[in-house]
C-alpha cells in the first residue's frame, strides 16, 4: 500500500539517516527528556501526515503504557522509595518511574517503526542496497517478483487440475490433485527461472559497466536534512560519552536540573523530531500559496 | 471497543490479585511484629567492606553518588540476635534487617531456594559479572541456600559483598585448588 506524503518523497538516503538517528537516540539513550521528545514528535507527525501503520488506536496504546508501567514494580524491587510492601518485597517509586520511562520508549519506538515502513518501500530498499550489496539488492527484487507470480500461477493450474481430474471428496484424491499441481507448479517455475536468467544475463546484471535507473532527486532540503542529522548524530554522540544527558533511576533518581547541561542535546533533538512535520507542513503552506 | 474493555478488566484482576497477595504499608512491615523473646542467639554481620576499595570503573556513577553504601562499609553492625527454632540464616537476616528498616531484596520459588539480590540497594552485579551477596557461617562458606541452612546457639553469620565470586573475602571454592566443600 503505497503512501504518498511529503516525507516519504524524501530522497532514501535522507530517510535512512533520519531513522537511524532518531530510532537509536530513543531506544539507548534511557533518558526522559529524549524519550518523551521522541513520542511527542510521533504523535504531532500522526496528526500531520498520513504514513505511519494504523496501530490500535490512541487508547489501547494508553493501556498498554499502563500496563507496561505497572508491570514494572512488581518485578522490579530497586530504588530508595518505598510506597508499599507487596508479597514482603518492596514496591518502589524509583520502579514505577523506570516502567513509565520503558513505556514511553516502547511505544514511540512502535510509532516511529509504524512510519518507517510506510515510507521505506522495497524500491527505496533495494535502491540504497544496490550500491552497497548488489547481490542482496537482486535477490530482494527476485523475491518480490516470483511471490505474486507464483501464487497466481499455482492458482491457475489447480484450478485447470480440478476441471481434468474427477472431483471427489476422498483424502486420496485430494492428495492426488495436490500433488499433480504442485508438480505441475515446480516444472513450470523451473522453466521460468531459466528463461529469466538468460533475460538477465542478455540485459548485463553482474557486469561492472552496469548502471540501474532510479528517479530519486537528491535535492537541496534532502542535503539539509542529511546534514543536519550527521552534525546531530555527532553532538549527541559526544554528550552522550561527556555524561552530560546521564539519568539513573536506582538508587535514586537523578535530579533533572543537573542534567540541563545537555540543554543543547535536547534542543538538537527536538528540531530533529519536528522535521517529518516540517516537510508536511511545508507542503501546505505552497499549496496555499497556490489558491 | 469491547477489546479494550476487556483488556482493562483483565489488567484490573490481575492487579486486584497482585494486591490480594499480601499487601502491607511501609509501617506495617516495618512495625513490631511481636517481639519474641529466646533464650538462644545468634551474632550477624552484613558489611560490604570490598565496595569500599573499588576503582571508579567497576562500579556505576549513579551508585556511587547515591550515598547508599556507608562510608565504613558496615551495614547491620555485629550484634547478637534472637534465634527461635528453626530459624535459618536467611529468617535471621531477615528479620534483623527489617528491624533496622533496611531496604531488601531477594527471590525465593521455595522455602529452600531463598536468593539475596540486594541489601541496602547494593545489588547483585552491581560491582562486575562476579560481585554478589555471600554468607558465611562461623567462618565456613555453606553451599547451600541461606534458607536452607539451619542455625545452632551461638553461630556467628556474616553477610558480605564480594566482588570477585568470593575470592576476595575468603572463600576458596572458586579458587585453583577448590575449597573442602569441592568434592560434595
Amino acid at each position: 500500500m503505497k503512501i504518498d506524503c511529503a516525507f516519504s518523497r524524501l530522497h532514501p538516503l535522507t530517510l535512512l539517516s533520519w531513522f537511524a538517528v532518531v530510532l537509536s537516540v530513543t531506544v539507548f539513550t534511557v533518558n526522559p527528556v529524549f524519550a518523551l521528545v521522541s513520542l511527542l514528535g510521533a504523535v504531532i507527525y500522526s496528526f500531520a501526515g498520513r504514513a505511519g501503520v494504523s496501530f490500535p488506536g490512541a487508547l489501547s496504546q494508553l493501556l498498554f503504557m499502563a500496563a507496561v508501567t505497572l508491570i514494572n514494580p512488581i518485578v522490579s524491587h530497586h530504588g530508595t522509595t518505598v510506597l508499599f510492601f507487596l508479597h514482603d518485597l518492596p514496591v518502589t517509586l524509583e520502579a514505577l518511574l523506570f516502567g513509565a520511562l520503558m513505556s514511553v520508549i516502547i511505544t514511540s519506538s512502535i510509532r516511529w517503526c509504524g512510519v518507517l515502513s510506510t515510507c521505506m518501500t522495497s524500491d527505496k530498499v533495494i535502491y540504497l542496497c544496490g550500491r552497497v550489496f548488489p547481490r542482496l539488492a537482486v535477490l530482494i527484487s527476485l523475491t518480490l517478483r516470483f511471490i505474486p507470480l507464483i501464487k497466481d500461477r499455482y492458482k491457475r493450474i489447480s484450478d485447470a487440475q480440478r476441471m481434468l481430474l474427477p472431483s471427489s471428496d476422498k483424502i486420496i484424491s485430494r492428495l492426488r490433485l495436490m500433488l499433480s499441481t504442485v508438480s505441475a507448479l515446480i516444472t513450470m517455475v523451473l522453466e521460468e527461472s531459466i528463461d529469466t536468467a538468460d533475460s538477465m544475463r542478455a540485459r548485463g546484471i553482474g557486469l561492472k559497466c552496469r548502471t540501474s535507473y532510479s528517479d530519486f532527486k537528491f535535492g537541496t532540503l534532502d542535503l539539509i536534512i542529511t546534514l543536519y542529522d550527521i552534525i546531530a548524530a555527532v553532538y549527541l554522540i559526544v554528550i552522550q560519552k561527556l555524561g552530560g544527558t546521564y539519568f539513573a533511576f536506582y538508587p535514586r533518581i537523578t535530579v533533572l536540573p543537573s542534567a540541563s547541561s545537555a540543554l543543547g542535546a535536547y534542543i538538537v533533538f527536538l528540531v530533529l523530531i519536528l522535521i517529518p512535520t516540517f516537510t508536511e507542513v511545508r507542503v501546505w503552506k505552497r499549496s496555499a500559496l497556490k489558491t | 471497543m469491547k477489546k479494550v474493555i476487556a483488556a482493562a478488566a483483565v489488567l484490573l484482576s490481575a492487579a486486584a490479585l497482585v494486591f490480594a497477595l499480601n499487601f502491607e504499608t511501609v509501617d506495617d512491615h516495618y512495625g513490631a511484629k511481636g517481639e519474641r523473646s529466646s533464650n538462644r542467639s545468634v551474632t550477624l554481620y552484613v558489611n560490604c567492606i570490598e565496595l569500599l576499595d573499588i576503582d571508579e570503573t567497576s562500579m556505576s556513577s549513579a551508585l556511587r553518588s547515591s550515598g547508599v553504601i556507608p562510608s565504613d562499609g558496615i551495614i547491620i553492625p555485629e550484634g547478637e540476635y534472637p534465634l527461635h527454632e528453626g530459624d535459618t540464616a536467611f529468617d535471621v537476616l531477615r528479620s534483623a534487617l527489617n528491624d533496622k528498616r533496611i531496604h531488601f531484596d531477594y527471590t525465593s520459588i521455595s522455602d529452600k531456594s531463598a536468593y539475596v539480590k540486594g541489601i541496602n540497594n547494593i545489588y547483585e552485579y552491581d560491582c562486575g559479572d562476579l560481585s554478589g551477596w555471600m554468607y558465611s557461617v562461623n567462618g565456613i562458606f555453606p553451599t547451600i541456600s541461606s534458607s536452607e541452612y539451619v542455625l545452632e546457639d551461638g553461630d556467628r553469620i556474616v553477610w558480605m559483598y564480594t566482588c570477585d565470586l568470593g575470592r576476595d573475602v575468603g572463600d576458596t571454592y572458586y579458587t585453583m585448588n577448590g575449597g573442602s566443600d569441592h568434592e560434595n
